[in-house]
């Protein structure tokens, strides 16, 4: 009888641990696939049909709609060139080529996906809106404050993450390197 | 004998099970998954114009400069039709099922002559389409296969610069989604 429960209570902890590793690879998800660039990464196939199962639990979880194939690439970044993680409260420089040589976006979301600013300002940037000067390469600013040029208003509470994504763009998820794409470098914290 | 070492086995071994398992079934067991979310702002065999606040705030991480319609197809009674006019961004065609996910997807540059055409049919339906088909008439509309019955058509137009907007959603707005009959 005693086997009998031990047996039982083994199956109980292995069902349980195996429930509690499903919640854990959605809330930090496991690297499996991840194509990383410098502060950005991305998961190749997501938004298809041959997207790997771990992605695919994590978007159904979140409820998070990647783009498609055929929309374009993807590219996030939660940390700055350094390794930190992108607070709010500071003041960030982006800079450098973007890939693809097509339209892309630049937004900030706060922890939960929404975007990050205060109601009435933008919230992302478009490549047909980003300010280029002469001769410099493309900056962007990630402030709380006003910045002139371009600038993307974030939330001074928490941390952020950016989206960059490039639409209509032929580059493939695995031919991305850290060379060319923006960097993200942190210009001070008050 | 069911020892502590038999006992460690079964557990080990239910972990795996139960997490590959639990892993697999999340996208048709997620309430909340972006295919839900998205089928409470569609109508059936209707395009709908996604109003931008109401899209960020059904689904996160959503692009800012992005118009959205939605429509939701049901095969029941026939393939649909998905027409749409390109515009002045980059547009794109998402096909979602429950579970699957985005199973297809296709950009503006799949248009003919400004026009983005495409037909969603059942695995039969389908069947039924490629018979009709002549010899002399070159296929101009671009063909999907459902598995499914029931599915989202996800329209995507970038919003170039804000001011373009209203715009980019009156485009958005022409774009159809309607049952075909195979009979006539």
């Amino acid at each position: 009888m005693t086997r009998f429960f031990l047996a039982l209570a083994a199956a109980f902890i292995g069902g349980l641990l195996g429930l509690g590793l499903t919640a854990l690879s959605v809330e930090t998800p496991p690297d499996f696939g991840v194509v990383r660039a410098g502060p950005w990464m991305t998961r190749p196939g997501i938004g298809t049909a041959q997207a790997d199962p771990y992605s695919r639990a994590l978007m159904a979880a979140r409820g998070i709609l990647p783009m498609g194939a055929a929309e374009g690439l993807m590219l996030t970044a939660s940390r700055d060139s350094s390794g930190a993680v992108l607070a709010g409260a500071c003041t960030y420089r982006i800079s450098g080529p973007v890939p693809g040589g097509g339209f892309w976006t630049l937004s900030a979301y706060d922890g939960n996906g929404r975007t990050s600013h205060a109601s009435d300002l933008r919230s992302g940037l478009t490549s047909d809106e980003a300010l280029r000067f002469e001769g410099e390469a493309l900056t962007i600013m990630l402030s709380p404050q006003a910045q002139p040029g371009n600038w993307i208003p974030v939330n001074s509470s928490g941390a952020f993450e950016l989206i960059l994504r490039l639409y209509d763009s032929q580059t493939s998820a695995h031919a991305i390197d850290a060379s060319a794409l923006p960097r993200i470098t942190r210009e001070g914290c008050p | 004998m069911i020892g502590p070492i038999a006992s460690l086995l079964i557990a080990l071994l239910l972990t795996g099970i139960v997490h590959l398992a639990s892993v697999l079934a999340l996208p048709w067991l997620a309430p909340r998954d972006a295919f839900s979310r998205l089928a409470e702002l569609a109508q059936d065999n209707a395009m709908t114009l996604v109003a931008q606040d109401r899209a960020a705030e059904a689904l996160p991480y959503s692009d800012p400069a992005v118009a959205t319609a939605i429509c939701r197809y049901v095969l029941d009674r026939g393939p649909v039709r998905v027409r749409l006019r390109t515009g002045v961004g980059p547009m794109s065609l998402l096909f979602l099922r429950k579970g699957a996910g985005i199973y297809h997807s296709l950009s503006d540059k799949a248009a003919t002559q400004g026009v983005l055409d495409a037909v969603v049919a059942t695995p039969q339906q389908m069947e039924a389409i490629i018979e009709r088909d002549s010899d002399d008439d070159a296929v101009q509309e671009i063909r999907i296969t459902s598995s499914d019955i029931v599915g989202l058509v996800v329209v995507h137009a970038l919003v170039p610069t804000h001011s373009q907007r209203p715009q980019v959603e009156r485009s958005l707005r022409q774009a159809t989604c309607e049952v075909e009959s195979l009979d006539d």
